[in-house]
């Protein structure tokens, strides 16, 4: 069995007498890719917004690589390791790309505000490798004719593409995507599915949410379904589509 | 939309910049050798205004152009830094009439304005948690509370009355006194102003500087990419009170004289509005807006009951219409404007 | 004990005041989400126009009282409907929206300067026979009495205009939330408008009530503005009975402090107890939802 990344226990959260999130348990192994599924409201990003640290869980607890990290703030779980892109695309809209990056590296640089006034030669040469880094990491997403363009005139898949790059920027042993495929048309998704993949065989773990089947169930090793909160089947994407009472949530539902 | 011409060029500022500081080295020299310009002492009261008001636009901008957050209040930092060194360095008040020892003025205003950059952090500790629309009554409320104070705490200030004959600034025994001349004092304002220009370049081209403009941009990516949004906030609020209590401090031992009355909540409007005339987000746009407003406030000397009214009328009509200031208007040609805000209209 | 007495009446009054003030600014901030820095200039600006009509021109109190509010609810309502409703329709920061009401509010002292000069008006008493009415031994200004019952009949009124009122449940369900309003056929930035003229009106009234005990001067509004809102902070911001207990409580606060402690401390104590709310419990006494 492969080592445990991600521990998820009894992981539950109220929101105003509304169990969003009810009892969740699941284990991520490292180097999957693993899906998080369900119907709309089944508290999927509020599962992934506890896991990254924007919201508090009621009860529960989350381990990273043996670390308890639920109820750290986001920036401080972004430093252990773990990174998000979002369903509303987030980004530094009047920063150009490589800007975008720059920031994403925040938690791995070290310059403080001394050494920025009188430009240390150690900021410097820090400065000069996050730069290189940041340009590597857009080569690799496919972004790297776009470095001065500002995000904000980036088109729809590019953006997520970008979330993605910034993500990724920061060295994270898991990276959580919410939704990256959505609005983005056959071709894009492709390549997306593609890059997820080439992210993986660089020792990232990937946890996605997404809604397009045909995607989640081509390129994750497990899946986690999710209905009301609560966790209503877990394995393989075969077992899963295959799984009674998934079909019944789904279809039965008349999603 | 991507980053052209000559002037957004590393070398093309680099010239830029280095022009602009010989004009301002040269020209009020050769003012000073021209007989009518000489004797109008008052020329160079302007210049070291309009210096002073540089510098605390650009504190200004820190904070509200780059790091998002309002303040309402750096009329108050501004009268911390006035009195603090009025304090300081005064023989008849605060250090000088308990102990009878009293700093150097050019020590004081430094200290000062470091004193500011903590009162301006411990000010950011609650607003740093506050919600948006508390924030902007906090810094009122900041305001209000400082200006009570130099007005009411009479032993300290002397009240409304004000203190006068503040000291000059000396450094190594070579006198700033404007009294006998206002071109030495352009310099030494002239120096602090490029020292913090360029310090604020630095540090908004810097992780930290990126750090601050991502809280603006937007707090939840920030957060999301390892900043440590409550942190940068403070960080930021302290920069920008430095800039204010330093530009304090120039200010009046320059005027040599300090009431309550300059630091009234008006003035931190006037601020804002000399900040969003001239465009905030960027390096020359507060520059433009206290030189700017500062020649549109002598011009008005005659009209001074319409003044405010002017104000308020200017302030309306750019948030309306030209949110970006003037040099957000002049952006295609000026390429100085680099890091301003993108294609956003209202930032 | 006289002097408790009409300590108590003055506290009532200012609180009354403010009151009126914190009203309109909770009313503004549950119906559009913002922060309304005219408020305390449109108090100096209506009871000026009271001034005008009833000091100057002598028309019968009740139809310049009348005419001033009408005149002030345009005034509000323009407001909204000129630069607010643009600033809102052009996606613009929420900073923005608040500077804008801060240099309309300069505009409008500056106005009030130009027109009726920077001195301080006296402005005429209400009643011909302005003898004080005695409660035990202290005795009360009618002025005080009658600013403290219509300030409580408005409160009243306003209450049952949004609780029993088809407009009034209009105006709760855009306050509420926006887009279903506007889907159920409520249009939402017609009760936003009449929602700032309604606060722009309650702002007259409490000038007009103000106005005899305090003197009309440009510059009221700028003494008063803050403690309206830090009554609305204490209160709950947004919390339209918390605004009302919120400004009577600062009000009792200022004048028992003034007259015990220190004229000079009063001020200062308000704004610390303000900032003590925002910090430490920033939904107030009535637990205001705070928005982000």
């Amino acid at each position: 069995m492969a080592e445990t990344i991600l521990k998820v226990v009894d992981l539950t959260i109220n929101f105003s007498g509304l169990k969003a999130v009810d009892t969740l348990n699941f284990e991520i192994e490292k180097g999957e890719i693993f899906g998080l599924i369900g119907p709309n409201g089944a508290g999927k990003t509020t599962t992934f917004n506890m896991i990254s640290g924007a919201l508090k869980p009621t009860s529960g607890e989350v381990w990273l690589n043996g670390q308890r990290i639920d109820g750290n703030y986001m920036y401080q779980t972004n430093k252990l390791g773990i990174a998000r892109t979002y369903q509303n695309i987030n980004l530094f809209r009047s920063m150009t790309v490589l800007e975008n990056l720059l920031v994403g590296q925040h938690c791995r640089l070290h310059s403080g505000l001394f050494p920025a006034i009188f430009r240390t030669p150690k900021e410097k040469k820090e400065e000069e490798a996050a730069v290189q880094k940041a340009r590597d990491t857009l080569e690799f997403c496919g972004l790297g004719h776009k470095e001065d363009t500002y995000s904000s005139s980036l088109s729809y898949g590019e953006q997520r593409i970008l979330e993605i790059a910034r993500a990724l920027v920061s060295d994270p042993v898991l990276i959580i995507l919410d939704e990256p495929a959505a609005g983005m048309n056959p071709t894009e998704k492709n390549s997306l599915a593609d890059l997820v993949k080439r992210i993986r065989a660089r020792g990232i773990t990937v946890l996605l949410v997404e809604h397009d089947m045909k995607f989640v169930m081509g390129i994750t090793d497990r899946i986690c379904v999710l209905n009301y909160g609560k966790r209503l089947a877990l394995g393989t994407p075969a077992e899963v589509q295959a799984n009674p009472e998934v079909i019944e949530a789904y279809l039965g539902g008349g999603d | 939309m991507k980053k052209n011409g000559f002037f957004e060029t590393k070398k093309g500022k680099t010239i830029a910049a280095a022009v602009i500081l010989a004009l301002l080295v040269i020209i009020p020299l050769l003012m000073d050798n021209n007989i009518i310009l000489k004797q109008n002492k008052y020329f160079y009261v302007l210049l070291c205004l309009i210096g002073i008001y540089t510098i605390i636009t650009s504190g200004l901008d820190i904070l509200f152009g780059y790091t998002g957050q309002i303040s309402f209040g750096h009329a108050g930092f501004f009268c911390i830094g006035a009195y603090g060194s009025v304090l300081l360095t005064h023989p008849g008040w605060g250090l000088g009439k308990l102990t009878g020892y009293v700093l150097p003025p050019i020590l004081s205003i430094l200290l000062v304005a470091c004193i500011t950059a903590c009162i301006g952090a411990l000010l950011a500790v609650p607003a740093s948690k506050l919600v948006f629309h508390f924030l902007s009554m906090l810094t009122i409320a900041f305001n209000q509370i400082i200006y009570l104070i130099a007005n009411n705490f009479s032993w300290l200030t002397n009240g409304s009355i004000g203190i006068t004959s503040v000291p000059a600034v000396t450094i190594l025994g070579f006198s700033f006194s404007t009294v006998s001349s206002k071109l030495r004092y352009y310099y030494l304002v002239l120096f602090f102003v490029i020292v913090l220009l360029v310090v604020k370049t630095h540090i908004i081209n810097s992780r930290v500087g990126r750090g601050l403009i991502a809280i603006r941009e937007n707090p939840t990516a920030a957060n999301g990419c390892g900043i440590n949004v409550a942190k940068y906030k403070i960080m930021s609020f302290a920069i920008s009170a430095f800039y204010v209590g330093l530009a304090g401090g120039l200010y009046v031992h320059m005027i040599g004289f300090v009431s309550p009355d300059t630091f009234i909540q008006n003035t931190s409007v006037i601020f804002i509005t000399m900040l969003l005339f001239g465009g905030s987000g960027n390096l020359v746009g507060p520059i433009l807006g206290a030189a700017v407003i500062t020649f549109i406030q002598e011009g008005l000397q005659s009209l001074a009951d319409y003044r405010m009214l002017i104000y308020g009328v200017l302030l309306l009509i750019i948030i309306l219409f030209q949110p970006q200031g003037l040099s957000g208007l002049g952006k295609t040609f000026s390429g100085l404007a680099a890091r301003g805000k993108g294609g956003e209209s209202n930032g | 004990m006289s002097m408790f007495i009409s300590l108590l009446v003055g506290g009532l009054v200012l609180g009354c005041t403010y009151g009126m003030l914190s009203l309109g600014l909770s009313l503004i901030y549950q119906a559009s989400g913002f922060m309304n820095f005219t408020q305390a200039n449109l108090l100096m600006f209506g009871a000026f126009v009271c001034y005008q009509f009833f000091g100057v021109w002598e028309i019968p109190f009740v139809i310049s009282l009348i005419l001033s509010v009408a005149i002030m609810f345009c005034v509000g309502w323009g407001i909204e409907r000129v630069v607010i409703r643009r600033l809102v329709a052009k996606k613009a920061k929420n900073v923005y929206v608040v500077l804008s009401t801060i240099a309309i509010s300069i505009i409008i002292e500056n106005l009030a300067m130009l027109i009726w000069n920077p001195r301080q008006h006296y402005f005429p008493s209400i009643f011909k026979d302005s003898s004080p009415i005695k409660i035990g031994s202290a005795s009360i200004g009618k002025e005080s009495l009658l600013c403290i019952v219509v300030a409580l009949a408005a409160m009243v009124a306003l209450h049952f205009f949004l609780n029993k009122t088809k407009f009034g449940t209009a105006m709760r369900a855009a306050a509420q939330n926006k887009t279903a309003a506007s889907c159920m056929g409520i249009n939402v930035n017609k009760t936003i408008g009449i929602t700032y003229g309604i606060a722009a009106a309650l702002a007259c009234l409490g000038g007009i009530l103000i106005a005899p005990k305090m003197t009309a001067y440009y510059q009221v509004g700028n003494q008063i503005s803050m403690k309206s809102f830090a009554g609305a902070v204490i209160g709950g911001y947004g919390h339209i009975y918390g605004a009302i207990v919120g400004a009577m409580f600062v009000g009792l606060l200022e004048t028992f402090v003034g007259a015990y402690i220190s004229s000079a401390y009063k001020e200062l104590i308000v704004y610390g107890v303000m900032i003590l709310f925002m910090i430490i419990k920033p939904s107030g006494l009535f637990n205001a939802k705070v928005y982000e």
